[in-house]
């Protein structure tokens, strides 16, 4: 874990609050996303991220350090989610969430063509029509940037299942995509031998 | 950049929603701590509880408990520990190229070398120490199961003669016994046996044999005698219990399997038919009380894989299986070693279908290769060169051979499988295939490509391969067993044009295509597993000649295609590379080299466009690694007994 973060953690063990601040400040955005992704209304993903919240520092002294603090934050925010899917909430939402096509068109961010925006929304379409398994894993591990391992912490799943799905994933939202995204214009690495002879 | 790095991309550089300033403000009310409690010490308060100085009483007495009480209860805690540890990978054994998706690998019965049948048609033996493999003999059916003797000192397996792929099983072969230490061989048997396992004795083999017709059953046979016992009429997965006065096998009924355990004698006999799923690859634990076995299950929506355990006791089975892994979809489980060990393979198999563009002037390659899809590489050019058409269960998905978009997908509700090498005749209206349809027929099929229509043209014991039309389009050549036929689409009626001579057993004709000016057929030589030439009979069966030849014997061409203007042939040496050999005696020269793709990767089944402009093949890759497990039943004791 990086020092710093530890640091933190400890300070914040010892009813810091200002160590406490320091930690929100660095990862709430994060969690809101996450959360406002998988939920798909703002409403609820503030709602959900202050729940996570109010878990995390109500726990905060059995966090013993084992994990890094984010895997173990993810964590809870991943269940609150999970426990806020059972209580029913969430089953009316839209699909696909209309604010994904309101950041891309606005926010063009590294989609500068128009066809990676084209791309982009026609993936987050087909993430959302994944089951929940996959989906949890594009969210933290492409969305949210967790490696692997983390992801597996967070998911509570071996690393070798995370690997799985990630490549089920692929494969499906190439399929989703169509064979159209083939970039036939764009070259490969693989070598050819001109008139090499045996 | 590929698609799938493509999609990667764009998912990491998914936009972030924006947190509202009001949030950030609640989120920060919300911290609140608690003030950390101040404990005094377990043992502080155990060996001092007034506060004061340590009790000097309390502490021996203490350390008479740890001694009493402790040692026994770690004794027990380093078994526990050992059951959850002990699942290790086998070092090195991925590098040699096992094929995936089958039996032929084991583990020696005491856990030190793996051995199986690569897809060189080898066998090696790998120390699964140390990961050094050293080759045990050649010439044997890749995927075939190999099997320990008893006492480690042999390995049976099937030695091969002819072309697996020409007609699995049914080409001559032997069922050996390799000295592991001596590296001499033995005929166990004469005719072919899939080896499934080896009683402790030595004296009876259980396997699988495929008759004329092309059914397996799973037999029990006497090696002294030759006596076979037939179990039942279909693939088994016989095992011997560890003492060899029983054994066991699986049949299915309907959606369901039936595990059975009856003696060697045959004098007693029980039957397992509750499990609500299909039973696979039962396997005895070395101490004989468990049978362990993969259930497949149909959930509520998808099919769920997992390792059950069926408790032995003498000639009965003992309550109901009992779930011990859960979750066994991605592996593949080989053999159960004398000293305790599980072995299996978890693992991908990945590859697709490739198109390379192809200059027709020179042969060479004039671009790099493109990928059409991932999966299918069961392919056919259509006439006009504008499409491939894959086949897939159930049916055929057509894609643009330009950019590799779908087209169309055509429901072939007839055919339940096909063979690879199916050809879409001239006209465009049917596709010739050879497999098996909904009725259990095998032979050549035809397909009409508007309506997904099936009409069964030849029918044979088997399957053909590599079917081929005239350009007239009026007559189909395939290639079965050893020969190379000819068909009138009209009467159905075959011929035979080719075969090698009767005296030269291990020789095929293999792979027939028609040339273009439909007069003869060319075909490869197959001597062996080898072949450096390819021969050309006139249709009528008059004359043959050679129309190509390669000196260097590590090029085989036994999977090639033939360019339509009849100057060159391409091969894949079933590896990572694609070769041209010029038909006016020419050097050969490599058109691509696919190694980069990944490092067990290998092309196959090229076939020419029908312009001469392109070539497609198909792309197996495989990532998979081999590990064992032991300890992980909750009472059984792993080991002999």
């Amino acid at each position: 874990m990086d020092r710093r973060i530890k640091n933190l953690c400890k300070r914040a063990k010892s009813a810091d609050k200002n160590a406490a601040c320091e930690l929100l400040e660095i990862y709430h955005s994060d969690i809101f996303a996450y959360l406002r992704r998988l939920c798909g209304n703002r409403q609820d993903a503030e709602d959900l991220t202050q729940q996570t919240f109010l878990k995390v520092w109500s726990s905060l002294d059995r966090f013993a350090g084992r994990s890094e603090f984010s895997t173990w934050l993810y964590r809870i925010a991943h269940n609150t989610y999970i426990d806020w899917r059972r209580r029913g909430s969430g089953e009316t939402r839209n699909y696909p969430d209309p604010w994904w096509g309101e950041c891309v068109d606005t926010n063009p961010g590294p989609f500068t063509e128009v066809a990676d925006r084209q791309m982009a929304q026609r993936l987050y379409e087909a993430v959302d029509q994944l089951d929940d398994d996959k989906k949890h894993v594009v969210h933290l591990h492409y969305y949210q940037q967790l490696s692997i391992r983390q992801t597996a912490k967070v998911l509570n799943i071996a690393a070798s299942t995370v690997k799985y799905r990630r490549r089920e994933v692929l494969r499906i939202l190439r399929t989703r995509l169509g064979v159209e995204e083939n970039e036939p214009n764009v070259a490969r690495t693989i070598p050819i031998a001109n008139g090499e002879t045996t | 950049m590929n698609t799938e790095k493509r999609i990667e991309q764009c998912l990491r550089a998914a936009p972030k929603p924006p947190m509202p300033d009001s949030l950030r403000n609640k989120l920060r009310n919300d911290v609140s701590l608690r003030e950390p409690e101040t404990r005094e010490s377990a043992l502080r308060r155990l060996f001092a509880p007034s506060g004061e100085g340590i009790s000097h009483w309390r502490v021996a007495a203490a350390a008479v408990i740890a001694i009493i009480v402790l040692l026994p209860l770690s004794y027990g805690a380093t078994q526990l520990i050992k059951r959850f540890s002990t699942i290790s990978q086998l070092p090195g054994v991925s590098k040699a190229k096992f094929p995936w998706g089958y039996d032929g690998a084991a583990l020696s019965p005491d856990g030190r070398y793996f051995a199986g049948t690569t897809m060189s048609f080898e066998l090696v033996g790998i120390d699964t120490s140390t990961g050094e493999q050293r080759k045990l003999a050649e010439n044997c059916f890749w995927g075939t199961p190999v099997v320990w003797s008893a006492d480690g000192s042999e390995i049976a397996y099937l030695s091969r003669r002819g072309d697996w792929h020409t007609d699995m099983g049914r080409q001559p072969s032997s069922l050996l016994a390799l000295s592991f230490r001596t590296g001499k061989t033995r005929i166990l048997m004469e005719d072919p046996l899939w080896p499934e396992d080896w009683s402790s004795d030595g004296k009876l083999i259980l396997g699988e044999k495929i008759s004329k017709a092309g059914l397996g059953a799973a037999v029990l046979v006497n090696l002294e005698n030759k006596e076979e016992t037939v179990l039942a009429k279909e693939w088994a997965s016989a095992r011997f219990a560890p003492n060899a006065r029983s054994l066991s096998y699986i049949t299915k009924e309907a959606n369901r399997s039936i595990l059975h355990l009856r003696t060697v004698d045959g004098t007693s006999h029980v039957q397992y038919a509750d499990f609500p799923g299909t039973i696979d690859k039962p396997l005895w634990s070395p101490d004989g009380t468990y049978v362990v076995f993969t259930g497949t299950q149909m959930g509520i929506d998808r099919q769920h894989k997992d390792l059950w355990a069926l408790r032995v006791e003498g000639d009965r089975f003992i309550g109901l299986p009992l779930p011990v892994i859960p979750n066994v979809e991605q592996m593949q489980f080989f053999n159960w070693s004398q000293n305790g060990q599980l072995a299996y393979v978890t693992g991908f198999h990945l590859g697709g279908t490739f198109t390379l563009p192809v200059d027709s002037r020179t042969g060479k390659a004039s671009g790099p290769p493109h990928q059409l899809m991932l999966g299918g590489n069961q392919h056919c050019w259509s006439p006009d060169g504008k499409q491939i058409a894959l086949w897939q269960k159930g049916g055929f998905l057509f894609l643009s051979a330009h950019g590799g978009e779908k087209t169309r997908d055509l429901s072939v509700a007839g055919m339940e499988d096909t063979a690879s090498g199916m050809a879409w005749s001239p006209d465009g209206k049917l596709i010739a295939c050879s497999g098996t349809d909904k009725q259990k027929r095998e032979g050549v099929f035809l397909i009409t490509v508007e309506t997904g229509e099936t009409r069964l043209l030849v029918p044979l014991k088997g399957w053909a391969n590599s079917l081929t039309w005239s350009p007239d389009g009026k007559t189909i050549a395939y290639g079965y067993r050893r020969g190379v036929y000819v068909v009138s689409v009209e009467d159905g009626e075959p011929r035979r044009i080719a075969a090698p001579p009767e005296k030269d057993k291990e020789d095929v004709f293999n792979r027939p295509v028609f040339a273009p000016d439909g007069r003869s057929v060319a075909y490869a030589y197959l001597k062996g597993p080898n072949c450096n030439t390819i021969l050309a009979t006139t249709i009528d069966g008059k004359e043959t000649r050679e129309i190509c030849h390669v000196k260097d014997t590590k090029l085989n061409m036994r999977v090639f295609s033939w360019s339509p203007d009849g100057r060159y042939i391409a091969f894949t040496p079933a590896d990572e590379k694609i070769w041209c050999a010029p038909t006016d005696g020419g050097e050969p020269f490599l058109m691509a080299d696919i190694s980069e793709l990944g490092e067990t990767v290998f092309a196959w089944l090229p076939e020419w466009s029908p312009k001469g402009d392109a070539i497609s093949f198909g792309v197996g890759r495989e990532e998979y690694q081999y590990w064992v497990m032991e300890n992980f039943l909750p009472a059984a004791k792993a080991g002999r007994p």
